[in-house]
């Protein structure tokens, strides 16, 4: 492969071996578009699977005292659900994202480490095919995602599913501590000339922020890992109660990663929003430093709010005061930048394009699931909420209406970029209506049935007034879900097939990413474009409008 | 390097809170007090920080061009690397024909495991200190760049003092 000239000095990245086509070109790639690739259709399968699992979830309890499934496979069920959806599709698939994105946004070849990428991509297949595995060897995991101690110990989980989650989480953990290295060396050392800091791309931004996070969170799950699997192989007593462990200590030690990686789930696709809604209301982010400055905080504080995971564990009034404190607080900065996203919409001229709809559902969804959460930052309101189907719908309304809606407006945005070929928008609208009608009936109706006292993580439940009903709405909505997402499906392939030739701009957007080629060549740049500011194609397309010659400083 | 050894270093942390919450809980068995002795980690120990001098050595060898030395004293950093695990397997084997095992109570598995992870960084060092050596050898243009050193110096630095810290909490914090 032909290398491009270096720019400006900065290092070389070294190209995939000469003359591997097709498929040993893929499997021995180093190129960050490529592993970007490869991410999103692993992520994709898995969220299939996923979704798949849930299906089944759905019909098992659609009607009171179902028998569709056993309570030991609905446990199966129910623990592989979450850990796939988290783990396998939700933090890869914004990691993804980013290898694709974030070196062309900064004008860069490549990432800092290229082969360390790979290696982050193959050990995640690897460790979520070890968990899949389980399934053939004896059983899945039974124990929830969380897999609490002393249920995840050798006496009462007997079968090696929690072995197998043990050493694939390690593996898909390292992978993204890996990742976030990675990222953290890219964005600090290779941006192109004149991209200071404080002209990042958003989305560059929350990736370089969540590296950080990564960098801190995962390693008490790797710990907290380590230990279980001393307890089940070496008959050790780290968390078993019978013999002097602690119990709680796996909570501590879980939830104190557990607690960031819901913000490493979200950071990135607040990235997503910053770009897209700018770019379809044709107008500067508003407020950019403090949607900048407010995701630092997050960062900070979402190490200090994870005792909220434990409000009825009863470790006294000072642990449930301080975590609940913290828990409020955490809500300040996150609205900060819902009114900064508004703000920016306010007096643009808004395009509705399927990327919007799902940015402005993002919007709605997210802050019903960031209001939901605070209310249960009171410590007596979550002893009463907690471990019922309130719970599940706050995290689904986070996680699936925010995070996953902000992938699908990425993906309808940036799919023109990297297949050189646009997604078709009616296809796209219908899509969206579909999802967006079949989200919010499958889990709004979840805060009334944990409100009413529905348990969670249980297989089955009695016949009380209205919880047959609801959970029947429930699971007609989760369908409805479900055959949304395969017209996303029907779109991805019909237009990979024959959409829309994309052009280099399709969305006359701003950023670097978008003055280069779709597909970008290998190399990405052929040179440096002029970075002046924070919208260096808006400044070369309007050079009496420049930002640089508008703003004071930028 | 520097971003993967602040990660790493909260690991090691989290199961050196382990080893503090647990080290007095174990009612039954070998304590901490009645087993462990100061003069034999004493001296692995020794070996291993005076393996981070060697390293500089040779790293400042390197540097200057000088291949032998370079090859003399990055030996040596992997023997005393050698010294301090062969040491650590001794006290192990020592605690283990005394019954005192990952199993038997909350010390053992907490002392084990603490001590098990790190000599598994060490043994990592000395096989990324050894494949630095061959390619350094065979005239490998990267290897030889300081980039190279720099990190290997960082991992091996961080090594050691975790391992200063898993000492004071292990073998020193019975004084306290």
């Amino acid at each position: 492969m032909s290398q491009a000239p270096t720019l400006s000095g900065r290092p070389e990245a070294p190209s995939t071996s000469e003359g591997y086509t097709g498929l040993l070109g893929w499997v021995t790639t180093i190129d960050h578009k490529k592993i970007g690739i490869l991410y999103l259709w692993t992520t994709l399968a898995f969220f299939l699977m996923a979704g798949i699992e849930a299906l089944l979830m759905r019909t098992q309890l659609m009607k009171p005292e179902n028998h569709f499934l056993t309570p030991e496979a609905y446990n199966q069920i129910f623990t592989m659900h979450g850990t796939t959806m988290i783990f396998l599709v939700v933090v890869p698939v914004l990691l993804g994202l980013a290898t694709y994105l974030v070196p062309l946004m900064i004008g860069a070849r490549d990432m800092a480490f290229p082969r360390l990428n790979a290696f982050s991509y193959w050990i995640f297949l690897f460790g979520g095919l070890l968990l899949y595995y389980s399934f053939l060897a004896g059983g899945a995991p039974a124990a929830g995602w969380f897999s609490y101690a002393p249920l995840s110990e050798r006496p009462y989980s007997s079968t090696a599913g929690l072995d197998y989650w043990a050493l694939g989480l390690l593996a898909v953990g390292v992978g993204t501590t890996a990742s976030g290295v990675n990222f953290a060396a890219t964005i600090v050392t290779l941006r192109a000339p004149g991209l200071k800091i404080t002209r990042l791309p958003l989305f560059t931004w929350m990736v370089l922020v969540n590296a950080f996070v990564i960098l801190f969170a995962l390693q008490p799950l790797n710990a907290a890992l380590t230990m279980l699997l001393v307890d089940r192989q070496l008959y050790a007593s780290f968390f078993t109660p019978a013999t002097g462990g602690s119990a709680i200590l796996w909570q501590q030690y879980f939830w104190a990663f557990g607690h960031p990686e819901v913000y490493i789930m979200v950071l990135p696709a607040w990235g997503i929003i910053s770009e897209v809604i700018p770019v379809f209301s044709r107008k500067p982010i508003f407020g950019y430093e403090f949607v900048a400055g407010s995701t630092v905080a997050i960062a900070f504080l979402s190490f200090s709010v994870y005792g909220h995971h434990m409000f009825a564990v009863g470790l006294g009034h000072p642990f449930n005061f301080g975590f609940s404190a913290a828990s409020m607080l955490i809500a300040v900065p996150t609205g900060i930048k819902i009114f900064n996203w508004i703000a920016t919409m306010y007096g643009g001229r808004l395009r509705f394009t399927t990327s919007m709809w799902f940015a402005l559902a993002f919007i709605i969804q997210f802050t019903m699931g960031g209001l939901s959460g605070v209310t249960f930052a009171v410590v007596p309101a979550d002893w009463q909420v907690t471990d019922t189907y309130y719970v599940v719908a706050h995290f689904h309304y986070v996680l699936f209406g925010g995070t996953v809606f902000g992938v699908m407006a990425g993906i309808y945005y940036w799919f023109p970029k990297m297949s050189g070929r646009m997604l078709s928008e009616k296809i796209g609208k219908i899509q969206f209506w579909l999802t967006f009608l079949g989200f919010n009936t499958t889990f709004l109706v979840q805060h009334v049935l944990g409100i009413q006292g529905m348990t969670r993580r249980v297989y089955t439940y009695p016949n009380f007034p209205h919880f047959g009903t609801e959970n029947l709405i429930s699971t007609i909505g989760a369908f409805l879900l479900g055959f949304s997402v395969l017209i996303f499906l029907v779109n991805i392939g019909w237009s990979l097939a024959r959409g829309k030739p994309a052009g280099d701009n399709p969305w006359e957007a701003w950023t670097l990413e978008w003055a280069t080629t779709s597909p970008p060549a290998e190399h990405n740049f052929d040179r440096d474009p002029p970075v002046k500011g924070r919208r260096p194609l808006w400044d070369l397309a309007h050079p009496e409008l420049a930002d640089w010659k508008v703003e004071k400083s930028v | 390097m520097i971003a993967f050894a602040f990660s790493e270093t909260v690991y090691f942390v989290m199961l050196m809170l382990a080893y503090a919450h647990f080290r007095n809980f174990s009612t039954r068995g070998p304590s901490q007090a009645a087993t462990l002795h100061l003069i034999a980690p004493g001296i692995t120990s020794a070996c291993l920080v005076a393996s981070g001098y060697t390293l500089w050595r040779a790293d400042r060898s390197l540097s200057k061009g000088n291949r032998s030395g370079f090859m003399q004293w990055m030996a040596l950093t992997v023997l005393l690397g050698l010294a301090f695990l062969s040491g650590q397997g001794l006290e192990w084997h020592g605690l283990i024909q005394n019954t005192v095992t990952i199993s038997r109570n909350l010390f053992g598995t907490t002392f084990f495991t603490l001590t098990g992870v790190h000599a598994l960084h060490v043994a990592v060092g000395v096989v990324i200190l050894l494949i630095i050596m061959f390619l350094v050898g065979k005239g490998n243009a990267k290897a030889s760049r300081p980039d190279t050193m720099l990190a290997m110096t960082i991992f091996w630095d961080f090594t050691i003092i975790m391992w200063i810290a898993t000492f004071s909490v292990i073998y020193l914090a019975q004084f306290g």
